[in-house]
């Protein structure tokens, strides 16, 4: 799913939301959550620190890279969430 | 991945693992050196000649390591937002410092310098000479990488905060065998 305009590079909103079931279709001007906004590598770094249970030390093992390695990406996505976050 | 090993092998070699091969490496280095006569004698210093005791040598290379990773370490603490770990800073610093095994043994080419007299400049001082200077620059830069890597501090910042501790660094370590030689 993009997150940013692949014609000018802003920020996309999500304008309309629909029920597959009862075909209710909602219409607004939502803004992407916090997850949503990272890039797809950001999101999937996620998604693995949650699985390895928060420990850098399994995902340096699982990624074949060092922990200080593993730490700074971490560290970085803090850093581009606070950011997005600031935006607001 | 040549370059990676050549330049930045702590992307994936850090922690405890660095600090033994990185020691290891560093004996090895102090064992040729007191054969070949080259001492490290500052954070990016190497001199060829003076005769001094074997354990020396170790020493040298034992004290240059540990200033600079504890004046890196401080300069993590103060600049860098992550929580930095001392064993990657001892480990990456340890391992960066491998040029100067070849360093130590390409002193083996290197003519006897007698004090207060200029060397003569033959094709192999000057070859020698060059070749040291470039195995120095390999050193600043696997050594910068180890001081990023560790402490996460890049750009501007890493560069400003890098130089700043390597000048101090070799301050102290000139302070400290400075006293060293005095007493020998």
């Amino acid at each position: 799913m993009p997150n940013s305009c692949p014609a000018c590079g802003s920020e996309m909103e999500v304008r309309s939301l629909g029920c597959s079931h009862c075909d209710t279709l909602v219409s607004g001007s939502f803004r992407l959550p916090a997850l949503m906004r990272l890039s797809p590598e950001d999101q999937q770094f996620i998604l693995n620190f949650v699985a390895c249970s928060g420990s850098l030390k399994v995902m340096a093992q699982q990624l074949k890279l060092s922990y200080p390695t593993v730490r700074n990406l971490l560290d970085d996505i803090i850093s581009r969430i606070n950011k997005n976050e600031i935006k607001k | 991945m040549i370059q990676e090993i050549l330049f930045n092998p702590f992307k994936k070699l850090a922690g405890g693992k660095a600090l033994g091969i990185g020691l290891a490496i560093l004996l090895l280095t102090a064992f040729i050196a007191s054969f070949s006569q080259c001492h490290f004698d500052g954070v990016l210093d190497a001199h060829v000649g003076a005769e001094t005791p074997a354990w020396f040598y170790y020493l040298e290379a034992l004290i240059v390591w540990s200033i600079t990773a504890l004046i890196f370490y401080g300069t993590g603490i103060i600049f860098s937002a992550s929580k930095i770990r001392l064993i990657d800073i001892l480990g990456t610093t340890a391992l960066a410092r491998y040029p100067f095994f070849f360093m130590a043994l390409i002193s083996f080419a290197m003519p006897t310098i007698r004090p207060n007299e200029l060397p003569d400049l033959t094709a192999s001082f000057v070859l020698v000479t060059i070749v040291m200077v470039l195995l120095s620059i390999w050193y600043i830069a696997l050594l910068y990488h180890a001081f990023s890597v560790s402490c996460n501090l890049k750009r501007n910042k890493g560069i400003g905060a890098f130089i700043g501790a390597l000048i101090v660094a070799e301050i102290i370590s000139k302070i400290i065998f400075h006293f060293l030689y005095l007493n020998f």
